[in-house]
């Protein structure tokens, strides 16, 4: 009996070494954790972009935010990935009326531009549902149309992958993968997205800058544009497209819809977020930077041309209670209406399609 | 003895002067009414005319916010803020309660007048959405008119039935803004400040005197989207007659 005790005792001191010769295989502490602090840099115009606290930019962080915005390993069958649907060569959309997600289901609504995101501080979505970059990022991987994964299973993902602890550790400074979390994973998103900023190059910004000149045509659409009165007619797009990023962030119903009453909405958008019937069929007013590059345009994208879009706003759309008072029939005529497109094609960045620095970097 | 006396007493007196003045909190509380009834956004009102109308959209700048004390002096309470009357006008009880506007931290005591402008002075309004953080009023692009260079001080609109016929056929957009349109109003009335309870004053904004003031009313049919600076009746009026579309009641 006696000599059976001694064994075991024995045997468990053996056992206890041995554990603590083993290195922890979520050891991350070798790996050096030395941020760069990362400049956000932006048209002068433009508004300072707000950095919370808690996320500040640092060049790991985005290098990190990058490859998770561009890897499907965030998809449940590894095929689709944030920027299947948020292309750079499409001003970060997809160029499809509504996106499909990995089972092929259609979702409701068009996948919106990420140019100058980081500048959107009233909501984002269509329906403004989500506070924040790093809120928002949270919600494609989960959903049931887009996704279609679980986080809990991404994470554990990401702990086995041969380089993603040691991303993490460089942007975060976790000691060990089992700090690897959602949320950190979100924050690098975010960060990656706050990077997705104008060029400056535009047409429109060089203009600014008066390194350039509006050619007759795009001169009379500005005045058009913007009211600047001289004889032409208001086109009424600045009171929701105004400079600097040409949205102002409200929400709106611009009489897209043939319905009568307000609990008609096909798609309700902003009052299923407040539940306040006036807010029926609102939508975010999307910028108007690079959408040469955006089609389809609306919601859910039954415009396919610019053309399309602006014979809309000319006709005053269809009235329901809750339509913008701005937006009525216009009297322009072909050649204004020509005129304002003009314009509004000067608001191209191809510059900011080319960034390197937006690229897929697993090509 | 006598001297210990006379050090405690001073000893008090001192205890007394480094004690912090005590300091209450007044509530600005907006409300916006079409004549009597409380106005509810997209609900039908009639004109003077007796035609239907229905607002969409109500909200201004207020700035240099301020009170007077009784003796004289002014304290100023806020350089900017924004009555955002479309958030509160969305169902009768919303309308009821009002758009508040807290100012904390104000001396307790008598003040008799309370005064603010309405719109931005010309040195704020010299500058632009970009220049202020978002949590800032000012940072609002949707209340920048970048034709007229200014801040668009007020915003009305809503849909008018113009014929009578009980159908809203027609659009109006008031927006105001440009330095000559920066307007003062003020009231004098006692308020009182405490520590043990927060002051609130009621301001009423009645949006029949804002369109139809007697005397003063809009054409609508005539102009009924006027945001041009080369054309600064309608919304000269609009402004006026927001001043005296103001009462003030203290709760």
């Amino acid at each position: 009996m006696m000599r059976t005790r001694a064994s075991a005792i024995l045997l468990l001191i053996l056992l206890s070494q041995c554990t603590k010769d083993r290195p922890d295989p979520g050891d991350l502490s070798s790996i050096t954790y030395q941020p760069h602090a990362y400049q956000v840099t932006a048209p002068v115009t433009f508004p300072q972009m707000e950095i919370p606290a808690d996320n500040p930019m640092t060049e790991e962080g985005i290098d990190l935010g990058r490859r998770l915005f561009f890897d499907p390993i965030l998809s449940a069958d590894s095929t689709m990935a944030c920027a299947s649907c948020h292309l750079p060569q499409s001003s970060f959309t997809d160029n499809l009326p509504v996106s499909p997600g990995i089972d092929g289901i259609n979702g409701r609504r068009s996948a919106m531009s990420l140019l100058n995101v980081g500048f959107y501080n009233r909501g984002l979505f269509w329906d403004g549902r989500s506070a924040s970059l790093e809120e928002q990022a949270l919600l494609p991987v989960e959903d049931q149309v887009e996704l279609h994964h679980s986080w809990t299973r991404v994470v554990e993902d990401l702990k086995r992958h041969p380089d993603y602890p040691e991303k993490f550790r460089e942007a975060f400074g976790i000691k060990n993968t089992s700090e690897i979390t959602k949320e950190l994973a979100a924050k690098a998103i975010a960060q990656f997205e706050r990077t997705l900023i104008s060029s400056g190059n535009s047409k429109f910004d060089r203009v600014q800058r008066q390194e350039a000149f509006f050619t007759d045509e795009e001169l009379n659409g500005y005045i058009m544009f913007f009211d600047r009165g001289s004889g032409f007619p208001d086109a009424e797009c600045a009171h929701c497209h105004n400079a600097p990023l040409f949205t102002t962030n409200e929400y709106i119903n611009n009489g897209i819809e043939d319905i009568q009453d307000l609990t008609d909405f096909p798609d309700i958008g902003r009052g299923a977020i407040t539940a306040k019937t006036i807010d029926n069929g609102r939508f975010r007013v999307p910028t108007l930077r690079n959408l040469a590059f955006t089609a389809p345009y609306m919601h859910d994208g039954r415009f396919k041309t610019l053309d399309e879009v602006l014979d809309h706003y000319l006709s005053g759309g269809h009235n329901q209670l809750n339509k913008d008072a701005l937006i009525y029939p216009l009297k322009l005529s072909e050649e204004q209406k020509s005129d304002l497109k003009a314009f509004i094609l000067t608001l191209t960045d191809p510059d900011f399609l080319t960034n390197p620095a937006y690229q897929n970097p697993f090509d | 003895m006598k001297y210990l006396s006379v050090l405690l007493l001073l000893g008090i007196t001192l205890l007394g002067c480094n004690k912090d003045p005590e300091k209450g909190s007044l509530t600005l509380d907006f409300t916006a009414t079409y004549g009597d009834e409380a106005l509810v956004l997209l609900q039908s009102y009639l004109t003077p005319e007796g035609h239907q109308i229905q607002f969409s959209k109500s909200d201004f700048y207020i700035s240099n916010v301020y009170l007077i004390a009784e003796n004289g002096d002014r304290l100023d309470l806020s350089p900017v803020e924004f009555v955002d009357l479309t958030s509160v006008s969305t169902s009768a009880a919303d309308a009821a309660n009002g758009f508040k506007i807290t100012f904390p931290d104000i001396e307790a005591g008598k003040y008799t007048r309370l005064g603010f402008g309405i719109g931005l002075d010309p040195t704020v309004n010299a500058t632009q959405p970009a220049d202020y953080p978002s949590s800032n009023p000012l940072s609002l692009e949707s209340h920048y008119w970048t034709a007229w260079g200014s801040y668009i001080f007020s915003k009305t609109e809503g849909f008018l039935d113009t014929l009578g016929t009980g159908n809203l056929d027609l659009g109006f957009v008031f927006h105001t803004g440009m330095d000559d349109l920066y307007r003062q109003a003020y009231v004098d009335v006692p308020i009182n400040i405490n520590a043990t309870a927060t002051t609130s004053i009621q301001v009423n904004i009645d949006h029949e005197t804002i369109l139809f003031k007697a005397g003063n009313a809009l054409d609508i049919p005539a102009s009924p989207v006027n945001h041009n600076p080369n054309n600064l009746g309608p919304i000269t009026q609009i402004i006026d007659n927001l001043v005296s579309a103001l009462s003030v009641q203290v709760q």
